[in-house]
C-alpha cells in the first residue's frame, strides 16, 4: 500500500468511526482499493492535493492536540478531535478536500448507503446501485 | 460512436495528420464546430487531451467513478482566490465530450437584457437575439431541449418552490438537452439511461458520420503560425497516465490543416495561445474571467425528502435578477452532503443519518470578469480570481435568500455553505452575521468559466473579433466559452453551442483563401 493511501486510511479510520469502533476492515480495504484508483484515473494535480492535504492530517493535525505525529499512533477518540481541530483552522480546505473525496468513495459502498438510508433509486425506475 | 474514436493511448507511432479544420477540443464549443463543419464536406479531426469513455461504459459508473475518469483533476481543480474571495472549485470535463459530460443539462437561451449589454456597450450589435436565433434553433434540435416537467422535480425542489410561493416567487421550469430522462438526479456523473444528450451522442456522432476523425488522448502544445496564418497544431499523444512523480509516456503529435478552431474551455485555451506566443496584443489575454461564483444550501426537514430521486436540475428563480443572484436547482450525492457535515466519527456519523431528509438548492453570483489565467509550472494553468466587491456583498444575499426559502417551505434547520460550520435553526440563523464570515471560511463553486479571450469589436480591448477569429492570427479561430465577453447570469452551455454555430457556419461560408 502507497504511504498516501495509508494516510487515508487512517484518516478514514476516524472519519467513519462509530460508537463500537471503526468500519469492518473489509469496507475500509474497499475504499483504500478505489482511492488508489481514484488517484490513478484523476490525474497529478488531483494526487498532489490529497497528498499536501494528507500530509496535513497526517503531520499537522496532531500538533493542533498536542500530541505527536503521525495521525496513525493517535486513539480513534483524539483523531478525531485532531481533524476537528484542524477543521476550524487555516487548514480546514485541506481537511475538507480530503473528507470530501473519502466520503464520496465510502458512501457509494452498498452497506454505507444503507446505513444512512440512501439509495440509488430515480424517480421513474427501480434501483440501480453498484459498487464492486 | 464506439469504435469510431481513434484512441491515442493506444497508438504505438507518433501521430501526423492533414486535414481542412483541426479543431482543440471536443466538447460543447469545438463538438459543433467539428459537427457543422465535417458535414458541410470539410475534413475535420478533433483532438481531445482527454480519454474517450463511451456511453456504455459511463452510464454504469458510480458518481466517483465518473469524476475520476470525466472530470478535469478529478473535480479538485480550484481558482485561487485572491484578497476578500474564497477559494473556488471550478468543475470541467476532460474526456471526448468535454464539459458538455458533467454538466446537469441544463440549456438557456443568452437572456435578452445580456445581449443588450453586449450590443450597447461593447458594440456587439449582430448579436441580436433575432440574429442569433437560427443558431439557439439549430443546437435545440439538435440536441433535444425540453422543458423539464413538473413531476419530473425531486422533493428537494418541491420544498424550495414551496418556501419561494411564501415568500412572493416562483420557481420556472428548467430547460435541459435530455430525450428520456428516468429523473435519476446524478446528470453531471454520466447519465445511467444514458438520457442526457451531451454532444458525445448528438453533435460527435454527427462529425464521425460525415468523415471527421476524433482523437483522444491528445494533448495540443503549440499552435502553428506561418506567416502570420495558422497552420496546424503539434504536441503529444498520451499514451500512458502520468502522475505526481512521473511525466505520462507520449508521442509526437502534429496536425497540418488550413484552419485551427480552438475551443479548449476557459481554462486552457488562454494557456494554449499564451503558450504559443500569440493574442498578447489587447493584454486581455488569460484575463476578465467570469465564474458565477455558486453557493449550495442545505435545509433538513423532518419527513424523508431523498432528493436524488428526481431530476438534478428542473427549476429556476430569476426574480432576484436585478441584485445578480440567479437561484438553481440541484442535488449533491449523499458522500457530497455527508462530507460537508461538521465533525469526524461518530458525531459524523449521527450527523449522517440525516442525509435522506435534506433538501438542496444552489445559488449563484452574475459576477464581473475578475479571473485570470496564467502559466502554471507544470502544463496545467494557475487561474486566480479576485471577486469585485458588489459581487463579494451579494454573496451573504444569495445564502440568506436559500436559507429564508427553505424556512418558508418548513425546514428544521439549515447548513450555510460555511466551513465547520453546523447547522442553524431559524432563530441561530436570524442572529447569524453572514456579513462577517470570513471569505477563506467559504464553500465557494462554479461550473460556468466564462470570457477569458473575450470577443470584441477593437483589437485593442478584446482577442478575438465577432466571428471568433484571433486579432493577430489568420485562421485562427476560438469557439468555446473563454470568448463570451461578460457572463451570462445562466448557465451557459446553449449559448456556448450557440456562438459556437454562428462561427461554424461563418466558416463554411468563407472558406480559406
Amino acid at each position: 500500500m502507497r504511504a498516501i493511501t495509508r494516510s487515508a486510511r487512517a484518516v478514514a479510520e476516524a472519519l467513519f468511526a462509530r460508537d463500537q469502533g471503526p468500519p469492518p476492515a473489509e469496507r475500509l480495504d474497499w475504499l483504500c482499493r478505489d482511492f488508489e484508483d481514484f488517484l490513478e484515473h484523476a490525474g497529478p494535480r488531483s494526487e498532489a492535493v490529497l497528498s499536501a492535504s494528507l500530509a496535513v492530517a497526517t503531520w499537522l493535525a496532531p500538533l493542533t492536540i498536542r500530541r505527536r505525529p503521525p495521525l496513525s499512533r493517535l486513539s480513534l477518540h483524539d483523531r478525531c478531535e485532531a481533524l476537528e481541530a484542524t477543521e476550524d483552522t487555516m487548514a480546514g480546505l485541506a481537511i475538507l478536500a480530503v473528507k470530501a473525496i473519502l466520503s464520496i468513495l465510502y458512501y457509494e459502498h452498498p452497506d454505507s448507503q444503507a446505513e444512512i438510508g440512501v439509495d440509488s433509486s430515480c424517480l421513474n425506475s427501480e434501483p440501480e446501485g453498484r459498487a464492486s | 460512436m464506439s469504435g469510431q474514436v481513434c484512441i491515442g493511448r493506444e497508438q504505438r507511432q507518433p501521430v501526423r495528420l492533414d486535414a481542412d479544420v483541426v479543431v482543440v477540443g471536443s466538447g460543447a464549443g469545438g463538438a459543433v464546430v467539428a459537427g457543422e463543419l465535417a458535414e458541410a464536406g470539410q475534413r475535420v479531426i478533433v483532438l481531445d487531451e482527454g480519454p474517450y469513455v463511451p456511453v456504455d461504459v459511463y452510464k454504469n459508473l458510480r458518481p466517483s467513478e465518473h469524476m475520476r475518469r470525466c472530470w478535469r483533476d478529478g473535480g479538485m481543480t480550484v481558482a485561487v482566490g485572491v484578497g476578500d474571495t474564497p477559494a473556488i472549485n471550478v468543475t470541467m470535463g476532460r474526456c471526448i465530450g468535454g464539459s458538455s459530460m458533467v454538466t446537469g443539462g441544463v440549456c438557456f437561451r443568452t437572456p435578452e437584457w445580456v445581449l443588450d449589454n453586449w450590443s450597447k456597450e461593447l458594440g456587439l450589435t449582430d448579436f441580436t437575439p433575432d440574429k442569433l436565433a437560427p443558431c439557439f434553433d439549430a443546437v435545440e434540435r439538435a440536441s433535444h431541449v425540453e422543458e423539464v416537467p413538473k413531476p419530473m422535480r425531486s422533493r428537494s425542489t418541491q420544498l424550495f418552490g414551496e418556501g419561494a410561493r411564501k415568500l412572493g416567487y416562483e420557481l420556472k421550469p428548467i430547460r435541459r438537452n435530455t430525450d428520456g430522462c428516468d429523473g435519476c438526479g446524478r446528470c453531471n456523473f454520466g447519465c445511467p439511461k444514458g438520457a442526457k444528450r451531451s454532444v458525445d451522442l448528438t453533435y460527435l456522432p454527427r462529425a464521425v458520420g460525415a468523415g471527421a476523425q476524433i482523437w483522444s488522448d491528445c494533448l495540443v502544445e503549440r499552435i502553428l503560425v506561418q506567416g502570420g496564418r495558422a497552420v496546424g497544431v503539434r504536441g503529444k499523444v498520451l499514451t500512458g497516465r502520468g502522475g505526481l512523480l512521473r511525466r505520462p509516456s507520449s508521442l509526437p503529435l502534429e496536425v497540418r490543416a488550413s484552419r485551427v478552431v480552438v475551443a479548449a474551455g476557459s481554462f486552457h485555451s488562454p494557456l494554449l495561445l499564451q503558450n504559443s506566443g500569440l493574442g498578447k496584443r489587447s493584454g486581455q489575454l488569460g484575463r476578465n474571467m467570469t465564474l458565477h461564483p455558486g453557493f449550495r444550501m442545505f435545509a433538513r426537514f423532518a419527513d424523508p425528502v431523498r432528493g436524488w430521486r428526481g431530476a438534478l436540475q428542473s427549476a429556476y428563480a430569476d426574480a432576484h435578477e436585478e441584485q445578480g443572484i440567479t437561484l438553481v436547482g440541484l442535488f449533491i450525492p449523499p458522500g457530497v452532503l455527508a462530507a460537508t457535515m461538521q465533525g469526524f466519527g461518530p458525531e459524523l456519523a449521527a450527523r449522517a443519518q440525516k442525509v435522506p431528509y435534506l433538501g438542496v438548492f444552489g445559488g449563484f453570483v452574475h459576477d464581473e470578469g475578475g479571473g485570470v489565467v496564467r502559466k502554471g509550472p507544470g502544463r496545467e494553468p494557475v487561474v486566480t480570481y479576485r471577486m469585485a466587491k458588489p459581487d463579494r456583498a451579494t454573496v451573504p444575499k444569495v445564502i440568506r435568500l436559500m436559507a429564508e426559502t427553505f424556512f418558508a417551505a418548513g425546514a428544521l434547520e439549515v447548513f450555510p455553505p460555511i466551513l465547520g460550520q453546523p447547522g442553524l435553526d431559524a432563530d441561530a440563523f436570524k442572529r447569524f452575521d453572514l456579513e462577517c464570515v470570513p471569505a477563506s471560511k467559504l464553500e465557494c463553486s462554479s461550473q460556468h468559466p466564462l470570457g477569458s479571450c473575450r470577443m470584441g469589436v477593437t483589437p485593442d480591448s478584446s482577442v478575438v473579433d465577432p466571428n471568433g477569429r484571433l486579432w493577430d492570427v489568420e485562421q485562427l479561430y476560438l469557439a468555446d466559452g473563454s470568448i463570451v465577453p461578460t457572463s451570462l447570469g445562466v448557465n451557459p452551455q446553449l449559448s456556448i453551442m450557440a456562438l459556437a454555430t454562428r462561427i461554424a457556419w461563418h466558416l463554411r461560408d468563407n472558406p480559406p483563401c
